[in-house]
């Protein structure tokens, strides 16, 4: 099948090559090379990258690779990248002589110790994805000895505090914000995670057990670990495993037209692919380990390669925690091949299995309490790349297509002895019977989720000339389709997880066949334009996205340009548009019950028992939400010399249209009922009173409700490695402000009613929360190659973190009376005591407040033996310095930083 | 021949001929009846007003010998001092307690009966008492957790009381988590009362007045409810049979894990229900409920490590308007500021502290007059364990609990709850 396939496309090209243009010169301008490893052989599928052409293309199994450029390109030298799987990439810059065949050749060295030179830090990089991206090499990860997605950001990413691994909860990142509670959740559910050119998604994420009724957003906690589940965030960071990433490319600044449905960023992962020895390692530490293999076999110089990877991860707080664990099982296979003797169809298939489980229960031996968090994830994927000579229309196309299918499972069970209580059961609105539930039981809630994803994107790159000007045109649609159809919540209305007056207390089945489907269509057109300015380099980026999300249409500009002022020094800035698609969980028609008891009549004898209710049902429609919207305008400098490099960027973020919920408040005309006659051992005869009484149902519904403004400053210095002390350091520091609130009113049931006033239901403005961090992070590394010896140590300095809710809003703005009728407060007379009584507890304002400056000091420390094993090691304040304070006001001892933790790792690599 | 002989007749006036009789005293059924030993009694001779007194023998007898006949009142009047009241009754009393009898305008002659009993009564003695505290629970697990709880008062006295309108409640005092600034505390950690807003009584706030976290009052006409001496009344939080809790449809009973750790309240004689704010408050139609009138929390609840104090409180129409304060330490009211009823000690009719444990212990809530002690479950908290007075004495069935105004001896632990029971 594949020979004549490629026969196939070898006609059409051929033909296009005919039809593409009269008059085709013999004489024309190529670039050819070879490529090999250390040992001088040939690295058969090495990456080969022209970067001025926008080309991506492989070698042969000599290692050789050829391109003809076009006659109407007129580059006189071209950047051709050189890289390959497990080893050091390379670039050269290639002077072109027009009609000429110019030649470069690579040596690759193995990615390892002995180099020269390693560099463990992230690198601010001004890439084709980005103006201000983070790239994180595939050193940089393993010095960080991971154990997953999470630790590598935490550890690297300017702005972030370096934690001690923790596998215990879902992990999420914050991109450059200070914002916590629901900001924090969209900053996170704004963040874009693309795994090989197709996004994880969690827009059909559905666990939870919210009731619609609760401030709270009803995840399962697992004790005070946290939750497993991840509804309202990003894709859970610790279930993606470290050790088969290759490369990382960070994007929190304003990514290229190309990428759409995010928010605060994006980050790019790329894993491995190609031949690679054999990778086998073990990761411990108290209570984690982490093995992993890898290998990438060669299937003949034809067939390609095929790479296999195997993670497994068991994690517990610690050895001797009997209560909590997360395992994790991940593995995956990539076949990538070129589908075409001429090596321009490239051909990329894999299949990814991953199951998680996080576990908790609150005794070893007969717990009353335990909760389950189960995930498991098939995907399959297939990506690839048309590199097509003489084309018209584009001179290269990519396409990618996935499918994902998610099973989750969120459960918990918990012996609850609280009596017999009264609980409704009906799911239609009415007065109707419920039930008594059993006084003792073990009380069960499980979600059963089942997010399916289908995906696919097709995207062209053109390069053309006009005069000086050279226009790198790239254009391309992406859709995806996203259901989750299953079981959904069950429940066992005698045995309720929460008693029927909370208002956590849901009651009813609920499945997820009624969710919608969630349809995302995006196109875009970005012009790459570069020239010179006055002798100077300057290049733009010129995009502009559609996005059709839900049924919600949006465009999005994206402007990044970059002016070399010096050869050194270079001027950047970029504002763009992004808009995060709502989610499912946001989207759905999720029935909200209010129950209002009648009659309350038990006697122990289920004969007589009656429990009678009114319950009332409101089906919130947030079919009109609309996308979530990010802008973002930045402005950088960087200066580049031999020795050493400074970045310098500011950026302002404004985000608007945030998922919250909102409280809100509906009047129920409850009627009311009365007993006529008890009789003995029968139901007793009951029958309406003929009175009505006004009922309050509070619920929350969705909307985009959250606004914030976030700015900063990121200043990243790094060095060269001084020869004298073998060391290179790298210090990056940041300061963060934001400003967070909630523009619409929020209705606030009361704590005490007090029927003889008249407002008796306040409505209030949502707090106003502020928050700023500044870290500093220096870096630096004691390399000895010959050694293979690496040291690094890594300080962090906490200047200041605050964070201040404002006071102002205990006052009402608005206030519902007994009949329902709602009436504005003028201003002046907000703080009357008319309206005492619904003033709120004062101790709502809340401020947080770092008082002094203190530091942490982090060690790792990594040795090649012989090129086949590497012994790492790591320590996290390792110089156990916490120091402690009083605070005052919560009259506590607080201790600063987390204590240390230890840990190592054992590779060997096997060729 | 009859002989009209009207002889000069012996002068035949009446003999006074002397009569012996016998009285006997005895105490009246709330006593079981028991004789009286030692007690004086009282012949007055109405005609000569000549007294004469006799002293009951062991079996409470007392003879009286060769008195004139003639028309007589018996009676005993007999003064017990406290201490003497307390080792015949185990009954503690403030002042002396008299015990009266008469038997007015007997005929005392030959042919008279010449056996008299006196059945000795006193003024009303004794009063309503906490009997038994149920405030500890039962296991979290296997029992029924706090859904038990119940408080008994007892009839100590020996006349039937009525329980129309009698109050009893809980005794805010500082807790121990509570951070207070010591400027609002007395020197022994608890509130200083004077200090309240609005306090005009000074210092007396902390010695002469006790203040409730919670109030409940008994319903009733005013003679609803009677309870006979010796006996008791159970009020609980939840009038169930909390051993068997709950039938299903099919008529499966479904109890606690272990039934032994809690008991049955279907047969309380009164029940707190708060309406529909704590779900598991059942509202048993065959018994009473309390009115409250301050609430603490959302149903009856005691605490269960036992840092309560309850006081039983006289029936009195003032009680729903008696004043209220705030706790000292609020410098504002606002309408979210709890104020707590201000209650006088000399209307309260009993009292218990109750502390977690003999080392754990906060601040006494009750002034010494009401209670010099305290009392704690060993146990602690969900143990099934109430705290319960110690039997002074039995008189033929109607009991006498102990009552010095000190827990510490007055009361002891029970180890399974038992309402009604000892």
């Amino acid at each position: 099948m594949l020979p004549r396939f490629s026969l196939y496309l070898w006609v059409i090209s051929l033909l296009l090559a005919f039809g593409a243009g009269a008059g085709v010169s013999h004489a024309q301008t190529r670039i050819q090379g070879t490529v090999l490893d250390a040992e001088k052989n040939a690295l058969p599928f090495a990456r080969i990258q022209l970067v001025e052409p926008h080309l991506f293309m492989g070698t042969n199994e000599k290692g050789e690779f050829s391109y003809t450029l076009p006659p109407d390109q007129t580059y006189t030298q071209v950047t051709v990248v050189a890289g390959f799987v497990g080893k050091k990439e390379m670039r050269q810059v290639v002077s072109l002589v027009r009609n000429q065949t110019a030649t470069v050749s690579f040596v690759l060295e193995d990615n390892n110790l002995y180099l020269n030179e390693v560099e463990i830090n992230a690198l601010r990089v001004h890439t084709t994805n980005s103006n201000s991206s983070i790239v994180i090499g595939q050193n940089a990860i393993e010095q960080i000895q991971p154990y997953s997605l999470s630790d590598i950001l935490l550890n690297l990413l300017p702005g972030q505090t370096i934690l001690n691994p923790d596998l215990q909860s879902a992990k999420a990142i914050n991109l450059r914000s200070v914002s916590t509670g629901n900001h924090a959740l969209n900053n996170q559910f704004g963040t874009s995670i693309v795994l090989d050119g197709e996004a994880l998604s969690n827009n059909a994420n559905l666990q939870t057990a919210f009731s619609g009724k609760s401030g709270l957003l009803g995840q399962i906690n697992a004790g005070s670990y946290g939750s497993g589940d991840y509804t309202f965030s990003s894709v859970d960071l610790r279930q993606i495993p470290a050790s088969n990433i290759e490369k990382i490319e960070v994007i929190q600044g304003v990514a290229s037209a190309k990428y759409g449905d995010m928010g605060s960023g994006a980050i790019i992962i790329d894993r491995k692919a190609g031949v690679s020895p054999w990778n086998i390692s073990a990761r411990i530490q108290n209570g984690t380990n982490n093995f992993s293999l890898d290998k990438g076999f060669a299937l003949g110089p034809k067939a390609g390669a095929l790479n296999v990877s195997l993670d497994y991860l068991d994690a517990a707080p610690s050895t001797t925690n009997k209560l909590k664990s997360y395992s994790r099982v991940s593995t995956g296979v990539l076949w990538t091949t070129y589908l075409n003797k001429a090596r321009t169809v490239s051909s990329n298939f894999g299949v990814d299995f991953s199951t998680n489980l996080d576990d908790w229960k609150n005794e070893p031996d007969d717990p009353t309490r335990k909760v389950k968090a189960e995930n498991s994830n098939v995907r399959v994927s297939y990506r690839g790349s048309w590199r097509a000579e003489n084309a018209r229309l584009f001179d290269q196309l990519t396409y990618s297509f996935s499918y994902s299918n998610t099973r989750q499972y969120s459960y918990e069970s918990w012996y609850l002895n609280q009596g017999v209580k009264p609980a409704p059961i009906s799911a239609e609105e009415g007065v109707f019977e419920g039930i008594y539930t059993y006084p003792n039981y073990q009380a069960e809630t499980a979600i059963y989720g089942n997010p399916v994803r289908w995906s696919g994107s097709l995207n062209a790159v053109r390069t053309a000339q006009t005069g000086p000007v050279r226009h790198a045109i790239s254009f391309g649609l992406n859709y995806s389709r996203e259901t989750n159809r299953t079981r959904g919540e069950d429940t066992d209305p005698y045995r309720p997880r929460w008693s029927s007056t909370s208002d956590r207390f849901y009651g009813r089945d609920y499945d997820f066949y009624h969710t919608p489907v969630l349809n995302n269509v995006g196109v875009y057109l970005e012009d790459r334009i570069s020239t010179t300015l006055w002798g100077r380099e300057w290049s733009t980026s010129l995009g502009l996205r559609g996005d059709k999300q839900f049924q919600y249409f949006s465009l999005s500009p994206r402007l990044s340009t970059t002016l070399e002022l010096t050869p050194t020094l270079m001027l950047n800035a970029a504002y763009g548009l992004a808009t995060k698609s709502p989610g499912l969980v946001h989207l759905q028609p999720k029935p909200i019950y209010h129950d209002f008891p009648l009659i309350n009549h038990y006697t122990n004898n289920y004969r007589e028992n009656l429990f009678l209710v009114y319950t009332a049902v409101i089906v919130p429609d947030n079919s009109a939400l609309q996308a979530m919207k990010t802008q973002h305008l930045e402005m950088g400098l960087s200066y580049r010399k031999q020795l050493f490099n400074v970045s310098l960027t500011g950026f302002h973020k404004r985000t608007s249209g945030g998922f919250d919920a909102n409280k809100k408040v509906r009047l129920v005309d409850v009627p009311q009922y009365h007993i006529i006659e008890a009789r003995p051992d029968e139901r007793p005869i009951y029958g309406p009173t003929g009175n009505h009484l006004e009922g309050f149902g509070f619920y929350s519904q969705f909307a985009n409700a959250l606004s914030s403004k976030d700015y900063g400053l990121e200043l990243m210095v790094g060095t060269a490695k001084i020869r004298a002390l073998q060391t290179s350091f790298n210090l990056s520091t940041s300061l963060y402000y934001s400003e967070a609130t909630n523009p619409s009113l929020e209705v606030a049931e009361p704590t005490e009613w007090q029927y003889e006033k008249k407002a008796l239901v306040g409505v209030f403005t949502n707090p106003h929360s502020s928050g700023l961090e500044s870290i500093t992070t220096v870096s630096s590394s004691h390399h000895i190659s010959r050694l293979g010896l690496l040291v690094n140590l890594r300080t962090q300095i906490f200047w200041d973190k605050w964070t201040r809710n404002s006071a102002n809003n205990i006052y009402p703005v608005a206030y519902y009376d007994i009949n329902g009728q709602y009436y504005t407060i003028p201003e002046a007379e907000q703080t009357s005591p008319e309206y005492a009584h619904l003033v709120k507890d004062e101790s709502a304002a809340g401020m947080l407040h770092q008082k002094r400056i203190y530091s942490n000091y982090h060690l790792k420390l990594s040795k090649e033996v012989r090129n086949v094993f590497r012994l790492s090691f790591y320590a996290n304040n390792f110089l156990n310095y916490r120091p402690e304070y009083y605070d005052t006001k919560a009259r506590e001892r607080r201790i600063l930083n987390q204590a240390p933790a230890f840990g190592m790792e054992v590779r060997l690599t096997l060729k | 021949m009859p002989l009209l002989f009207l002889a000069c007749e012996e002068d035949d006036s009446p003999l006074v001929q002397p009569v012996s009789f016998e009285v006997v005293v005895k105490y009246s059924s709330t006593y079981g009846n028991q004789t009286a030993s030692n007690i004086k009694v009282k012949a007055l001779n109405l005609d000569s007003k000549i007294a004469t007194e006799a002293t009951t023998n062991a079996i409470g007898v007392a003879n009286f010998e060769n008195l004139p006949v003639g028309v007589y009142d018996i009676s005993v009047s007999q003064t017990y001092s406290p201490a003497q009241f307390l080792e015949f009754s185990g009954q503690t009393v403030e002042n002396d307690v008299v015990f009266n009898a008469t038997l007015t305008n007997q005929t005392i002659n030959v042919a008279a009966t010449k056996r008299f009993e006196l059945e000795l009564a006193s003024s009303p003695v004794g009063n309503l008492v906490i009997k038994q505290v149920y405030f500890a629970g039962s296991d979290a697990k296997d029992g029924a957790l706090f859904r038990d709880q119940f408080i008994e008062i007892h009839n100590n006295s020996d006349q039937v009381q009525y329980a129309d309108g009698i109050c009893f409640g809980q005794v805010l005092g500082k807790g121990g988590t509570v951070k207070v600034d010591p400027m609002y505390l007395q020197e022994n950690g608890q509130y200083d009362w004077s200090k309240s807003l609005g306090m005009t009584v000074g210092n007396r706030a902390n010695t002469d007045f006790v203040y409730m976290e919670s109030l409940f009052q008994i319903p009733g006409t005013g003679t609803q409810y009677p309870i006979q001496p010796g006996q008791s009344i159970v009020i609980a939080q939840n009038a169930l049979n909390h051993k068997a809790p709950y039938q299903d449809q099919a008529g499966k009973t479904i109890t606690p894990i272990n039934p032994d750790l809690t008991v049955d309240l279907s047969g309380a004689d009164f029940e707190a229900f708060y309406g529909s704010t704590q779900a598991s408050d059942i509202n048993n139609p065959a018994v009473p409920n309390l009115i409250l009138l301050h609430t603490y929390g959302k149903d009856m609840l005691f605490d269960n490590p036992g840092r309560d104090a309850y006081v039983l409180i006289k029936k009195d129409p003032g009680v729903a308007s008696l004043p209220k304060f705030p706790t000292p330490d609020k410098t504002t009211i606002t309408s979210a500021t709890t104020l707590y009823y201000q209650v006088p000690v000399d209307w309260v009719l009993d009292a218990v502290e109750v502390q977690e444990s003999s080392t754990k212990l906060l601040p006494k809530k009750l002034p010494n007059a009401l209670d010099a002690g305290y009392t704690y479950v060993p146990l602690g908290k969900y143990s099934s364990q109430s705290v319960i007075r110690k039997v002074a004495k039995t008189f033929n069935g109607r009991v006498i609990l102990q009552d010095t105004n000190n827990s510490t001896n007055d009361f002891r632990p029970l180890d399974r709850a038992n309402p009604k029971g000892f």
